[in-house]
């Protein structure tokens, strides 16, 4: 079997922001307040944590406990967000997938770019929080933009992943909510990771998220850069992920009109 | 540039298992009862030529494989054996309107369907008043399109599709649903593309808009292709074997 398709001039940045920017548009109804109810979520999340962890139950001796708490879950729902909606980006959009070509690869693509959109406003959110509890100011801050684009792209490769067997396994769903909420306790998002027994520290080792969220406080609060096997140990595992993805996809995409 | 269609022995083959799923329980489950497989061709053997200028008409009993064949052409689904060749960007007419959201507004619609249909930003741009001009909506152009009757979505989308510029059409029954007026407008469209070169390829069961437009027809019957020819002599075949007349 050989195919030649030669299509020149199609524009996929355009068709990639077109589709991200009404996707967003789509999700918040054109309304600023649309924004402010996808804010409730995170924000009532941690509320409650924190009432329940510095009230009824006290970290010792973790520094600026609200902003450590508040990153980890912003970070970590942007993470289970876009890959929940990453996995069903192509069911939504099957009615395309069935009757016009492009690159099946946008789709996820900018699905996840969508929730990017709304991870940047989060961020001004928490910086609102982070100036209220007058944190200093490090320069150590500029790597967590670093982090927050290995975030993106670590989530872009678990979409894609996910989302080339979705359509084949719709079972998935409930498989990945269940391991969703695994992660959220088995990554420091409410505890600090001195409470936890030396022996399974293997688990945050292993774990990408943990090791982002890590970093991301770390250069915020602490004003603490991580060290450089850190760094080139989140790239490689980042990177992997990523190129995992796109492979896997690119090679189960040209069945996805027949799955759906 | 110039459209050019080629496929030499093609085929495409759906194996159909015994037991369907679409979820990993069963699949894991029922290993061995999921391997065994009913194979079926929905084109067999397809051999096809088209060149540039010319207006194709693929006619066939509904399953005769005219859809898929379209797909393959388009590169939505790819053939089992086979090789297919395509030059020249494509404009699917498939089914006009399908990357419409029913929230957005049709300007916001025209943005996001130019889009899919390959347009650059520049491109748009460039012929915004046009498409709405000619879809003769300009009046509800901020309406969010959910409002919009049948008729008037197709009018949105075929006026967005014909700007695509590509050297290829493909057209699958979509004129079915405008008024008189506004068919006999894509018509003249249809008309000029063939006269500026364009490779046009259209699927119909209007027997006299095929009769009217195209050089040469397909004949599909049961995912193999019986004849191509002349429209009258196809048509004829046609309707004989489906016993009209």
């Amino acid at each position: 079997m050989r195919l030649k398709h030669n299509r020149p001039s199609h524009s996929n940045y355009y068709l990639i922001t077109q589709f991200t920017i009404t996707d967003f548009k789509l999700r918040y109804s054109h309304s600023i307040l649309g924004y402010l109810w996808s804010l409730l979520n995170p924000l009532l999340l941690f509320g409650v944590l924190y009432f329940v962890f510095s009230v009824f139950m006290r970290f010792g001796g973790i520094e600026h406990y609200q902003i450590y708490l508040l990153s980890g879950i912003i970070l970590w729902s942007f993470f289970s967000e876009t890959t929940s909606s990453g996995m069903m980006s192509l069911m939504t959009k099957s009615s395309l997938l069935n009757k016009v070509y492009f690159p099946r690869i946008i789709i996820p693509l900018s699905s996840t770019l969508t929730n990017t959109i709304t991870l940047l406003l989060n961020m001004v959110v928490l910086s609102v929080f982070v100036a209220v509890a007058k944190v200093d100011a490090h320069p150590t801050v500029f790597f967590a933009v670093i982090t927050l684009i290995e975030l993106v792209v670590l989530s872009m490769g678990v979409s894609l992943l996910l989302s080339s067997f979705y359509l084949k396994f719709r079972d998935l769903s409930h498989i990945w909510g269940v391991f969703l909420q695994l992660g959220f306790w088995a990554t420091p998002i409410i505890y600090p990771v001195d409470i936890v027994p030396a022996k399974f520290h293997i688990l945050f080792k292993i774990n990408p998220m943990a090791r982002l969220i890590h970093n991301f406080r770390m250069v915020l609060v602490m004003g603490e850069m991580p060290g450089y096997r850190n760094v080139f140990f989140n790239f490689i595992m980042v990177a992997m992920v990523f190129v995992c993805g796109i492979v896997v996809f690119q090679k189960r995409q040209k069945y996805f009109a027949e799955w759906l | 540039m110039n459209g050019i269609i080629e496929l030499d022995h093609v085929s495409k083959i759906y194996k159909i298992p015994h037991l369907k799923t679409d979820n990993l329980k069963t699949y894991l489950l029922h290993l061995r009862k999921m391997r065994k497989k009913e194979i079926f061709y929905a084109l067999k053997n397809i051999d096809l030529k088209i060149g540039p200028g010319q207006f194709i008409g693929i006619i066939g009993r509904n399953g005769s494989g005219k859809s898929t064949l379209l797909k393959i052409i388009s590169n939505i689904i790819v053939p089992t054996t086979g090789e297919v060749t395509v030059r020249g960007k494509i404009s699917p007419f498939l089914e006009l309107g399908v990357g419409f959201n029913p929230e957005l507004s049709a300007r916001e619609n025209i943005y996001l369907y130019s889009a899919i249909l390959g347009l650059t930003k520049k491109q748009i741009l460039d012929c915004y008043s046009d498409i709405i001009a000619f879809s003769e909506l300009e009046k509800f152009i901020d309406m969010p399109v959910k409002n919009f009757s049948s008729g008037m979505l197709v009018r949105l989308a075929f006026s967005v599709a014909i700007q695509s510029n590509a050297p290829i059409l493909l057209v699958d029954e979509v004129l079915a649903v405008g008024d008189a007026p506004f068919q006999e407008k894509c018509f003249n469209v249809f008309r000029d593309f063939k006269e500026n070169g364009k490779t046009i390829v259209f699927v119909s069961h209007d027997m006299d808009s095929v009769a009217n437009f195209c050089d040469r027809v397909f004949y599909l019957k049961k995912g193999e292709e019986m004849a191509a020819g002349k429209p009258e002599e196809m048509i004829n075949r046609y309707q004989k074997d489906i016993g009209v007349h």
